[in-house]
């Protein structure tokens, strides 16, 4: 057995080993189980810290202040102090640090409302308005383009209506909404309610695929251990 | 016509046989008229121009004149008690005055003050010696000045004089200092100047240091006066009520702290042991008219002598500014601003009496009425001793209710509660493991046996909306070696499915001949990126930085996505593998991300999704296309269908792959996953079915055994 072979030998079996203990839920929660879960969690956290310090710090922060141009080195050296917000608990630096995290949520923040406006809202407001522009290029009847118009306008407003849950209070009877935006709302129900099936589906479907996955490995692991097996009698 | 009288007090004109104004009601005419001994004798020169009324005049000149002789030893004493009145000899013009001097200058003590100006020290002496026909009240305080060796003090005794009025006399300390030293004499002596012009106009008490001999011979017939010092409390409580409490109170009462150690006492408040030395007594009491040092002599003379005081004077004089500016001294306030002070008896009191007005005695403030006392306070406030004064809001009933809604759900947010572990029937758990090894045993059997049948092709009756119809287009249109962008976004969970679905997409881009660029927002997704193509592409033997390139973990979320959309080569200058990655041929026109001609994402989660199409997409932007898990496909297809079209195309989960390698005509990884996927659908719509009709019929049952029941029970 090779230096590759014996590699891939071990990670398949670890691979496998995993796998079981993870199946093993299905007996309850058991030490086999956290015992796999904390190794998963660990060895993210590792890698993703390896990744942060490999991949961005180090090149993006270090480096240029020793290779870089003129403004990469002053740029790297302000962003010096600003990264001490990592130890924004221990450190005297706390004050710079929650400047920095201070920028980053508002510029964050600005750039999710910005795109979120011109990415998705008004796009969509489009899309739905022109959805009763007929065209003979969907070849689809004019009844059909008028019925999957017509849903999505009444999807749209009925779910919006469903959310509306402003009452008016009068004096000896319970705050109900009106009977209109009630109705309309569980129109919207209905919509809701059709949409999580569709997601409930979705993700059934995505864990169907993870199991066939798993299941593949291990009968993959298990075969090539027979053959194997095989090849050494 | 008719004489009218001008009103004193408003100035408004009266008829002739008016007593008392027709517009304030104040007296016309005086009540006693003056004699010729109360006028003030001075110069002619001296005197003030005449403006009363000629008709005033005349009509003082009728006043009847009081007999001085007159056996009634107070009558003098009553005037002055009528200084509230406007009296006659405020009515008075000096010049008339002047017409009725008398002859007897002898008796004119007013004219001993006028000639002290001019004389010398000696005559001072002589005018000294006769202090006894001086009014007690003009004399210093002997009391509280230093006792001289030279000299004896002075023969006038309060006892000879009304009670009020040595109290005024004391207080005031109008007597001149009995050690006779110049710098005290020169005191005096403008002290002098000032009483002799101020009381020629306004003070109708003879301000000569020398009593009236009515005054003299009354205060002489009056009875012997008791010791202040043995004077019933009655009494003083009864001349509080008369007069204010600064005036109630006498100096020859010095507050009794037999009991208190003068030692203990600080400096500052020695003044309130009254044994402290007459020095500083005299510096601590509050003289109107004491004046300290040659500069504040300088400003009291100023003050008098001009129009304006010299502090403002000495505005514009650099000479007078020095002076002054050395004169004032934090702490140490002018002569003439301590002047205007009332004089204060030390109070010996901390605290303000309910009903008696407050004067403050001690600070700069010192004179001042109605000041709140500190002392009170402090002395009030002791420690443990604090009051709890109870803040009860003003509420309605509305805003109660919602204070007490807030206080039960800040209640509930404190209380942990013990969640109970859900008590699983033995029957869900027969259910469970029954289900997961029908899963096992059908998945697996299909993934064992399976490999030999062939599947099925997919009904490609509506293929034209299709969205991985679109991608497949849209990747059959990209010539070789053009750079395309591809994210890969998922979780590790995620990697078999994800792998099902866009293993036949990347073949195909691998077999146009483009040069892959990959990248990913999540710190693990560099790796399945190399993991994705050492697994599912091995065949084409793609080398990293030759055929491909992974840019790595581009950190920030959305933020950092925008910043890369506008400039990708500063925002990630080297590789994964720590290369420049835009070195590359390929890569080397590739300024923004618009210089790709597909921007292909693999993501998990529709969040991350749409974070791409909102943050990348643009007028410009090349054609976006997407391998989606088939649990995000409900929220892309809205990006998708609609018009406009944000995604180009997008392949979701095992169908999606399975579709765009019938239609590549390439199987791979779906194509083997296909067979159980089915049967696993299969099996879970077989599991609801059964589950949901054993349910309806265990709901059926218990409902007919609840009806006999319930009917029995009725």
């Amino acid at each position: 057995m090779t230096a590759v072979n014996l590699t891939e030998f071990i990670g398949l079996s670890l691979g496998f080993l995993l796998t079981i203990l993870i199946f093993s839920y299905l007996l309850g929660d058991n030490p086999f189980f956290q015992l796999a879960t904390h190794i998963y969690i660990g060895v993210s956290a590792a890698y993703v810290a390896l990744v942060t310090i490999n991949n961005v710090l180090i090149p993006r922060l270090i480096t240029p202040i020793f290779t870089g141009s003129e403004n990469e080195k002053i740029i790297s050296l302000l962003l010096i102090i600003p990264s001490l917000f990592l130890f924004t608990k221990a450190t005297p630096f706390r004050k710079a640090g929650n400047w920095v995290v201070a920028i980053l949520i508002g510029i964050g923040a600005a750039a999710a409302v910005g795109g979120a406006i011109t990415g998705t809202l008004f796009p969509q407001i489009l899309g739905g308005i022109n959805s009763f522009q007929f065209s003979d290029s969907t070849n689809q009847p004019f009844y059909i383009q008028l019925i999957n118009g017509s849903v999505l306008l009444l999807g749209t407003i009925s779910t919006l209506i469903y959310f509306h849950f402003g009452t008016r209070s009068k004096p000896g009877q319970p705050n109900r909404r009106k009977k209109a935006i009630d109705t309309i709302g569980q129109i919207g129900e209905i919509f809701i309610a059709i949409t999580f099936g569709a997601l409930f589906a979705g993700a059934y479907l995505a864990a169907l695929a993870a199991m066939i996955d798993r299941l593949t490995v291990l009968w993959t692991y298990l075969n090539n251990i027979g053959i194997q097996l095989l090849s050494n009698l | 016509m008719m004489a009218e009288i001008i009103c004193q007090m408003c100035g408004q004109a009266n008829p002739e046989d008016q007593d008392t104004c027709q517009n304030c009601d104040a007296r016309l005419s005086p009540l006693v008229a003056s004699t010729p001994e109360d006028q003030i004798p001075e110069e002619p020169q001296d005197s003030p121009p005449d403006l009363t009324p000629v008709e005033d005049q005349t009509a003082a000149e009728d006043l009847p004149t009081p007999d001085l002789e007159d056996d009634d030893p107070s009558s003098w004493l009553d005037e002055l008690r009528d200084d509230d009145e406007p009296d006659d000899d405020d009515l008075l013009p000096s010049s008339f005055a002047d017409a009725e001097e008398p002859a007897d200058a002898d008796t004119d003590w007013l004219d001993r003050i006028k000639k002290l100006d001019g004389e010398s020290a000696d005559q001072e002496e002589e005018i000294e010696k006769t202090g006894d026909a001086f009014p007690s009240w003009m004399t210093a305080d002997t009391e509280t000045q230093p006792a001289s060796e030279d000299h004896e003090p002075p023969d006038d005794s309060p006892e000879e004089l009304p009670e009020w009025l040595q109290l005024e006399t004391d207080e005031l300390g109008l007597e001149p200092e009995e050690d006779q030293s110049g710098e005290e004499d020169a005191d005096y002596q403008q002290l002098r100047e000032l009483l002799g012009e101020d009381s020629e106009q306004e003070d109708p008490q003879p301000e000569s240091r020398e009593i009236p001999d009515a005054v003299q011979s009354g205060a002489d017939r009056e009875p012997p006066r008791e010791e202040p010092k043995q004077e019933p409390d009655s009494e003083k409580e009864e001349r509080a009520s008369i007069f204010p409490s600064w005036a109630a109170e006498e100096k020859t009462h010095p507050p009794d702290i037999g009991e208190i150690d003068t030692e203990d006492i600080p400096a500052d408040l020695q003044f309130l042991t009254g044994e402290e030395p007459a020095k500083e007594k005299t510096a601590e009491s509050v003289d109107p008219f004491d004046i300290g040092g040659d500069d504040e002599e300088d400003l009291f003379d100023d003050l008098f002598e001009e129009d304006l005081p010299s502090w403002l004077t000495s505005a514009v004089d650099e000479d007078q500014d020095q002076d002054a500016s050395a004169a004032i001294s934090p702490g140490d306030l002018p002569g003439w601003v301590q002047a205007m002070r009332p004089v204060v008896e030390e109070t010996g009191r901390s605290g303000l009496a309910e009903d008696e007005e407050y004067i403050e005695n001690y600070g700069p403030l010192a004179g001042i009425a109605s000041i709140i006392p500190a002392e009170a306070d402090i002395e009030s406030s002791k420690p443990g001793d604090a009051t709890q004064s109870s803040l009860t809001l003003s509420v309605s009933k509305t805003q109660r209710e919602y204070a007490e809604l807030l206080e039960k759900v800040i209640g509930q947010e404190s209380k942990s509660e013990t969640v109970p572990e859900p008590v699983s029937a033995p029957t869900q758990r027969v259910l469970r493991w029954l289900i997961t090894l029908l899963l096992i045993v059908t998945l697996g059997g299909a993934i064992i046996f399976g490999r030999g049948i062939e599947n099925q092709p997919l009904n490609n009756s509506n293929q034209e909306r299709s969205g991985h119809v679109a991608l497949y287009e849209l990747i059959s249109d990209l010539e070789e070696e053009e750079p395309i962008l591809i994210a890969f976004d998922y979780q590790p969970a995620l990697l078999g499915e994800l792998s099902y679905s866009a293993s036949s997409v990347i073949d195909h881009l691998i077999s146009q001949g483009v040069y892959i660029s990959m990248i990913s927002t999540q710190p693990t997704g560099p790796a399945l990126a190399e993991y994705f193509i050492q697994t599912t592409q091995v065949k084409h033997e793609y080398a990293p930085g030759l055929n491909y390139i992974n840019l790595g973990y581009l950190p920030g979320g959305a933020a950092g996505l925008l910043s890369f959309t506008i400039e990708p080569t500063k925002i990630i200058p080297l590789a994964f593998n720590g290369s420049n990655a835009w070195d590359s041929p390929p890569l080397a026109e590739v300024n923004a991300i618009n210089d790709f001609s597909l921007i292909l994402i693999i993501t998990d989660d529709p969040t991350t999704a749409k974070i791409w199409v909102e943050q990348v997409q643009t007028s410009s932007t090349p054609d976006m296309g997407m391998i989606v898990s088939a649990q995000a496909e409900p929220l892309i297809q809205a990006y998708y269908h609609t018009s406009p079209r944000q995604i180009s195309g997008y392949v979701a989960g095992v169908l999606g792959g399975y579709a765009y390698e019938q239609l590549s005509e390439n199987p791979n990884l779906a194509n083997t996953a296909w067979l159980p996927y089915n049967l696993g659908i299969i099996l879970a719509a077989a599991v609801i079915f059964v589950g949901g009709l054993a349910n309806g019929i265990l709901t059926l049952v218990k409902g007919q055994n609840k009806g006999p029941r319930g009917e029995g029970s009725s």
